[in-house]
C-alpha cells in the first residue's frame, strides 16, 4: 500500500482488500523502515492511530456510502498543529513535553471525517526556515537524496508523503513552506486563499501569512483533502464566512481557453537553468492543453522578499512572546522573574527565531516603525494591487514554485541566501492568494515544482489548472527511493 | 483642550493640572476574547480559563459585540464622536499577568474620541474633556509570597481576570483641584452604573484610576513635569493621594530642585506616593495592528442602534425630576444618584404618591433604613410596592406619621401587606371630630395647670395636652387636627 | 531588551551582523514611493467579526496548570519580582 492515494486506498477499504488497521500497520512499519534516514516524524501517536482506526472501521462497515473518502486513511501532521492531549513542539526546544488541552479545527475536521493520525511531523522551530535544518530536533532528509533537505518549513509532511508513508499530511505555509518542500520533494503541495481554513489550532509564525494546507501524491487528492479543512470557522475571525465551492466539482474541467500568466520577475536569475527547462516545458504542456500564455509581470517581486522579512518578523516577535517559561513548556529557573524570562527563550529559542524575534522586534521599536513596519504594510498593498492588476488579464499565473531544486544539507548557512528561497512563494502569502506546487520534472533525479496562483478565492481554479497538468503528465507518479523500499 | 473652569490650587502659587485615565470592567457575561465567564471573583484560582485566555500557542481571539456596545454607550454618554473606522493593536510587553506577552488594546483608531464630562464643585461647573474611550483586555492577577512584594520568594498567577473586558477612559488635563478629580470621578461612575456597563466598584477593582498630575506657574502654556499616580482605590485616596502629591512637588519646586517624571505609587498607610519607576525605564510598547482581528466599521445604523439603549443620564433627569416633581435641585439629586433610586422614585409617584410625599420619604427614612440595614429598598421585604402601599395610607390620612414609621421600620425588614397590617393591627388614624373633641375637652380637663399655662400664653404647654389626647388613641390620633381641636378649645373663653 | 532573550556577547556580536546584512538587503524597500498607498494590516476585507456574548464553559484550573513548569496546584507560581520589574 505504500505510495497509494487516498483515492485509491478508499476503494480498496471499500472493496474489503484492507482496513483501517492494515493501513496503519503498513504506515507505522514504514516509518520504522524509513525514520533512521528521514527523521520525519517528532512522534509516532500510535495509541491515538489505533483508536481512530478502529472508529473508522465501525463508519466504514456502519456507512460505506456516506463516510468521508478520508475515512480510515492514515495522515501525519505537522508538528505546529495542536491536537489535545499530544505532545506538540512546533520543533522548539521551548515546547518539548507541551500537550495541548484542545484540538485545532482544520485537525478536528480530518478527525470527524474518519481520518487516521499516524504522527506528527518535523519542522522548521516555529515554521522558521526553508530546509527543516532549523528544527530543534535535527534535519530532515529528502526521500530523493537524503544528504539534501526536503525545503521547508513543513519538510517533515512532505517529506513523509515523498516517502510514500501516508497519502497525506498536513502542513503550514507562511511564505512557501507547503509549496516549496513539496516542489523539493516531488508531491503536490496547496497553500489555499488566507481565510479558506481555519488557523484556529495552529501555532502562530506570522498571523497575517500562515495558512494550513495539505501535502499529497495528486491534485484530486488535495482537492478532497482542501474540502475537508476548508469553510468559516466562528474561532478564526480572519476566516472567511463565504460558501467553499465544491473543488472536485471543476476539477477535470481543464485549461482550454485558459489565459495564463508568466510572470517575468518569476524566472529570474536566481533561477537555476535546470529549473527553468523543465518549468519551461511544462508551459509547452499547459498551450497544449488549449491553454493561452502569456508574460506578465509583478514588477515589485524583488521588494516583497523586504516587505516579507519585516511583516513576518515584527508578528513573529508578537506571536512568540508567549513563550515565557511561565505556563507551559520549559523553564530555565533563575531566582529573579527578568533573568527567567532570559534565560529561558536563550535556552529554548535556535537561531533563526532569535534572529526573527530580534528583527521583528526592532522594525516595531519606536523610531523604527514608520521606516520598516509601516513602510512593509504599504508595499504589501502594493504586492496585492499588482497581482490585482495581472489578473484582470490572465485566469491564473504560472511559475517555478522554487528557484532551485533541492541543496544539500549545510549548504546555505547565511541567512540571506536561504530566504531567497522563497522569493517567488511568498509573494502570494502577501497578497493571500492561493497557490499551488505539482511535480513537473527532474533535474539530476532531483523533483522540480511548478506553482499555479490564482486570485483569491479562486483555488478551484488553482487545483483545475494543476489538475489538467498533472493527468497530462507522469511526475506526480514516480516515486523517490524510500517509497520503493519493500516491507 | 476643552475649555475651563478652574479653580485656584490650594497652594496658589503653582497651577496644578490634574488628567485621569480610568479602566472600568464592562458587565458582560463572558470574556472580552473568549467565552470564558467573565466573573473571576467567585471562582476558584485559574478556574474560569480557556486556551484563548491561558494564551497557549495557536489559539485566536474573538470580539465580544456586547463589550463593544458597552462602550459606545459610554462613548455616547460622555458625549464623544464614534469614528467610523477603528480597530485592534497588541500593546507588548512582559509580564507573567499578561500571558500572550502583548495586550490587545487600541491605539491609533479608537473606538470614541473627543467628548465631555460636565460636572458642579463648589457651585462651579467644570467641564472635563475626555480624550477618548477605548476597548481592551484585563490582565491576570498575581499574589506576592511573603509579606510584601520585595521580600517575597515566589509570586502566584491566577488567570481568571485575564480577558476581561476593560474600558480605558480618558481625561483631558482639564482638572485643577483634587476636589475636582474625586468629582469628576464620582460623576463618570455614576454614568457607567447609570448605563449599567460597570458596577463601579473601586475597592475591589472593577473601577480603577490613574492620575496624571503637574504643577506650573499660573498662565504658563506648556504642562510641568507630568507624574503618574497609582494605587487609589478609594475617592478618598484619589483626593489625598493628589494633594499630597501637590505637597511634594510644590516642596521640590520651591527648594529650587526639578522634578522627575515617574511613575509613583500611593501608600495608604503612609499617606504619601513612592516613586516605582522612571521615564528612562518606561516602556517601548510596538503597538501593531492585531492581526487575528479583522477592523471594525461601526455604521451610523449600529450608533444609533446603541443610542436608542441608552437610559436618561443622572443629570438629565434631575433637572426633569425638578421641573415635572416640582422637586428641590437637592432633593432631586439625591433622588438620582443611582438609577435605582430614580426608578424607585418614579415607581412611588407612578403608583399614585405624591411627589413631595414620595421625596421626602425615600431620601429620608427610606435611605436611613437602606443605610442601617445595608439593604436598597428593591431588596428590602417592604419593596417599592409595598412602600407605594404604604405612603397612600399616610397620604389618604388612614395612618398618621409616627404610626407609618413604625410600620416601615418592621416591614423593611420582615415584609408584608401595609394595608392588611393596619386593618388587622387596628392601626387606622382616629380623625373624627366628635371622638377627638371629646379626648380634647378630657385632657383638659385631667391638666388644668397646662391649659391654664396655655391660656396664659404658653405656648409649649399645648405639647402635653397633645401627648394626653395622643395617648388617649394609643397614638393614633390625627394629630394636626388634634392640634386644631385643643388650639380651637382652648381659645373659647 | 525588548525581546526578553538572554545572549551572550558572542552571540550577541554574531547576531547582530547577521541583522545588519538583512537590514541592508531590506532596506530597498525604502527606495518605494508609498504616498499614495493605504497599509494593509491583512488581507481581506472582513469587518465586524464579532460574537454573541455568550459564556462557555471553561476548562478549569486543573487542565490549565496541567503544562506549567510550576505550580501548586492552584496558581502558576513565577519567582520573585524585583522592584525595578514593577509592572511590566
Ligand atoms: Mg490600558
Ligand atoms: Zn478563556
Amino acid at each position: 500500500m505504500t505510495a497509494s492515494t487516498i483515492t485509491q486506498l478508499a476503494a480498496a477499504l471499500r472493496d474489503g482488500s484492507t482496513t483501517p488497521r492494515a493501513l496503519l500497520a503498513g504506515a507505522i512499519a514504514h516509518v520504522d523502515r524509513t525514520e533512521n534516514d528521514l527523521n520525519a516524524y517528532l512522534a509516532v501517536t500510535r495509541e491515538l492511530a489505533e483508536a481512530q482506526a478502529d472508529a473508522a472501521a465501525h463508519t466504514l462497515e456502519a456507512h460505506p456510502e456516506t463516510a468521508s473518502p478520508l475515512c480510515g486513511i492514515p495522515m501525519a501532521l505537522k508538528d505546529v498543529l495542536c491536537v489535545n492531549g499530544v505532545d506538540t513542539t512546533a520543533g522548539s526546544k521551548i515546547l518539548r513535553g507541551f500537550k495541548p488541552p484542545y484540538t485545532g479545527t482544520a485537525v478536528q475536521r480530518l478527525f470527524d471525517a474518519g481520518a487516521v493520525c499516524v504522527g506528527k511531523t518535523n519542522c522548521d522551530e516555529f515554521a522558521m526556515g526553508s530546509s527543516t535544518e532549523n528544527s530543534a530536533y535535527g534535519p530532515v532528509g529528502n526521500p530523493w537524496d537524503i544528504e539534501r533537505v526536503p525545503g521547508g518549513s513543513s519538510g517533515g509532511s512532505a517529506a513523509t508523503v515523498a516517502a510514500g508513508t501516508v497519502p497525506f499530511s498536513l502542513g503550514t505555509d507562511t511564505g512557501g513552506s507547503i509549496r516549496q518542500p513539496a516542489a523539493l520533494t516531488g508531491v503536490v503541495g496547496f497553500k489555499p486563499t488566507y481565510g479558506r481554513v481555519s488557523r484556529y489550532g495552529l501555532i502562530a509564525f506570522a498571523s497575517s501569512l500562515d495558512q494550513i494546507g495539505p501535502f499529497t501524491r495528486t491534485v484530486e487528492d488535495c482537492a478532497m483533502v482542501y474540502a475537508a479543512i476548508a469553510g468559516h470557522d466562528p474561532r478564526d475571525s480572519t476566516s472567511d464566512p463565504r460558501a467553499v465551492d465544491d473543488p472536485l466539482a471543476s476539477l477535470r474541467a481543464g485549461v482550454a481557453g485558459m489565459r495564463l500568466g508568466i510572470p517575468r520577475e518569476y524566472l529570474g536569475a536566481g533561477t537555476e537553468p535546470g529549473v527553468r527547462d523543465a518549468v519551461e516545458a511544462a508551459f509547452r504542456v499547459l498551450e497544449g492543453l488549449g491553454a493561452s500564455l502569456q508574460e506578465v509581470s509583478l514588477p515589485s517581486t524583488d521588494v516583497a522578499l523586504s516587505v516579507y522579512y519585516i511583516i513576518a518578523p515584527a508578528e513573529c516577535s508578537s506571536n512568540l512572546a508567549r513563550y515565557d517559561g511561565v505556563r507551559f513548556g520549559v523553564r530555565v529557573e533563575r531566582p529573579s522573574l527578568t533573568e527567567m524570562y532570559l534565560q529561558t527563550r536563550d535556552a529554548g529559542f535556535g537561531n533563526e527565531v532569535k534572529r526573527r524575534v530580534m528583527l521583528g522586534t526592532y522594525a516595531l521599536s519606536s523610531g523604527y516603525y514608520d521606516a520598516y513596519y509601516r513602510q512593509a504594510q504599504k508595499v504589501r498593498t502594493l504586492v496585492s494591487q499588482e497581482f490585482d492588476a495581472v489578473f484582470k488579464n490572465v485566469d491564473a499565473i504560472v511559475s517555478p514554485t522554487s528557484p532551485s531544486v533541492a541543496f544539500p544539507m549545510g549548504s546555505r548557512s547565511d541567512p540571506l541566501s536561504m530566504y531567497m528561497c522563497d522569493v517567488v512563494t511568498l509573494p502570494a502569502n502577501l497578497a493571500g492568494t492561493p497557490g499551488i506546487s505539482v511535480p513537473c520534472g527532474f533535474v539530476d533525479g532531483l523533483p522540480v515544482g511548478l506553482q499555479v496562483i490564482a486570485p483569491r478565492f479562486e483555488d478551484s481554479r488553482v487545483l483545475r489548472v494543476a489538475h489538467a497538468y498533472e493527468q497530462a503528465t507522469d511526475f506526480h507518479a514516480q516515486l523517490s527511493p524510500y517509497a520503493t523500499v519493500a516491507a | 483642550m476643552t475649555e475651563t473652569a478652574t479653580r485656584p490650587a490650594a497652594l496658589g502659587r503653582y497651577e496644578v493640572v490634574i488628567g485621569l485615565e480610568v479602566h472600568a470592567q464592562l458587565l458582560t457575561r463572558s470574556k472580552m476574547f473568549c467565552p470564558c465567564p467573565a466573573d473571576y471573583i467567585n471562582a476558584a484560582p485559574n478556574e474560569n480559563t480557556c486556551p484563548v485566555c491561558l494564551g497557549l500557542p495557536g489559539v485566536l481571539p474573538t470580539i465580544n459585540e456586547k463589550a463593544v456596545d458597552f462602550t459606545v454607550r459610554t462613548a455616547l454618554a460622555l458625549h464623544c464622536d464614534i469614528p467610523p473606522f477603528t480597530k485592534f493593536d497588541r500593546k507588548n510587553y512582559f509580564y507573567p499577568d499578561l500571558p500572550k506577552g502583548y495586550q490587545i488594546s487600541q491605539y491609533d483608531l479608537p473606538l470614541s474620541l473627543n467628548g465631555y464630562l460636565e460636572f458642579p464643585v463648589g457651585g462651579e461647573a467644570v467641564r472635563c474633556g475626555i480624550t477618548r474611550v477605548h476597548l481592551e483586555e484585563d490582565t491576570g492577577t498575581m499574589h506576592h509570597a511573603g509579606d510584601v512584594l520585595q521580600s517575597a520568594t515566589s509570586s502566584l498567577i491566577d488567570l481568571n481576570r485575564c480577558g476581561v473586558p476593560l474600558m480605558e477612559i480618558v481625561g483631558e488635563p482639564d482638572l485643577r483641584t483634587p476636589e475636582a478629580a474625586r468629582e469628576y470621578l464620582v460623576r463618570l461612575r455614576q454614568i457607567l452604573t447609570y448605563i449599567g456597563v460597570n458596577d463601579g466598584n473601586l475597592e475591589k477593582g472593577s473601577f480603577r484610576c490613574d492620575a496624571n498630575i503637574s504643577l506650573r506657574t499660573p498662565g504658563a502654556q506648556e504642562l510641568g513635569v507630568k507624574v503618574e499616580v497609582k494605587n487609589m482605590n478609594s475617592f478618598r485616596a484619589v483626593q489625598r493621594a493628589l494633594e499630597s502629591e501637590i505637597e511634594r512637588q510644590t516642596g521640590v519646586l520651591d527648594s529650587g530642585g526639578t522634578l522627575v517624571q515617574e511613575t509613583r505609587g500611593w501608600v495608604e498607610a503612609q499617606g504619601r506616593t513612592i516613586s516605582q519607576r522612571s521615564k528612562e525605564q518606561a516602556h517601548d510598547y510596538r503597538y501593531f495592528p492585531e492581526p487575528d482581528l479583522p477592523p471594525l466599521r461601526l455604521d451610523a445604523a449600529f450608533v444609533e442602534r446603541v443610542r436608542a439603549t441608552l437610559p436618561e443620564l443622572p443629570e438629565a433627569r434631575a433637572r426633569r425630576f425638578q421641573e415635572q416633581y416640582g422637586l428641590t435641585a437637592y432633593d432631586a439629586a439625591v433622588l438620582t444618584d443611582t438609577r435605582e433610586e430614580a426608578d424607585t422614585y418614579e415607581a412611588l409617584v407612578a403608583a399614585g404618591v405624591p411627589a413631595k410625599l414620595a421625596a421626602n420619604w425615600q431620601s429620608g427614612d427610606v435611605a436611613a433604613l437602606a443605610n442601617e440595614h445595608h439593604t436598597p429598598l428593591q431588596h428590602s421585604g417592604l419593596g417599592s410596592d409595598g412602600l407605594a402601599s404604604l405612603l397612600r395610607l399616610v397620604e389618604a390620612g388612614t395612618i398618621n406619621g409616627p404610626t407609618a414609621k413604625e410600620l416601615l421600620a418592621e416591614l423593611y425588614v420582615a415584609g408584608g401587606n401595609p394595608e392588611a397590617l393596619v386593618r388587622d393591627r387596628g392601626l387606622a388614624q382616629v380623625s373624627d371630630t366628635a371622638e377627638l373633641s371629646a379626648l380634647v375637652d378630657a385632657a383638659i380637663a385631667a391638666n388644668p395647670a397646662a391649659a391654664a399655662d396655655f391660656r396664659a400664653g404658653k405656648q409649649q404647654a399645648l405639647g402635653q395636652l397633645m401627648r394626653a389626647v395622643k395617648d388617649a388613641t394609643g397614638g393614633k390620633a390625627d394629630m394636626p387636627l388634634v392640634n386644631r381641636l385643643l388650639r380651637d378649645r382652648l381659645s373659647e373663653q | 531588551m525588548l525581546a526578553r532573550i538572554g545572549l551572550s556577547d558572542a552571540e550577541k556580536d554574531r547576531l547582530l551582523g547577521e541583522l545588519e546584512a538583512i537590514l541592508e538587503h531590506i532596506a530597498r524597500l525604502q527606495q518605494v514611493d508609498t504616498s499614495a498607498l493605504a497599509e494593509t494590516a491583512q488581507v481581506g476585507d472582513l469587518v465586524n467579526v464579532m460574537r454573541a456574548d455568550v459564556p462557555e464553559e471553561p476548562i478549569g484550573a486543573a487542565a490549565a496548570l496541567r503544562n506549567a513548569p510550576v505550580s501548586d496546584g492552584n496558581y502558576f507560581v513565577v519567582g520573585a519580582i524585583q522592584g525595578a520589574e514593577l509592572d511590566g
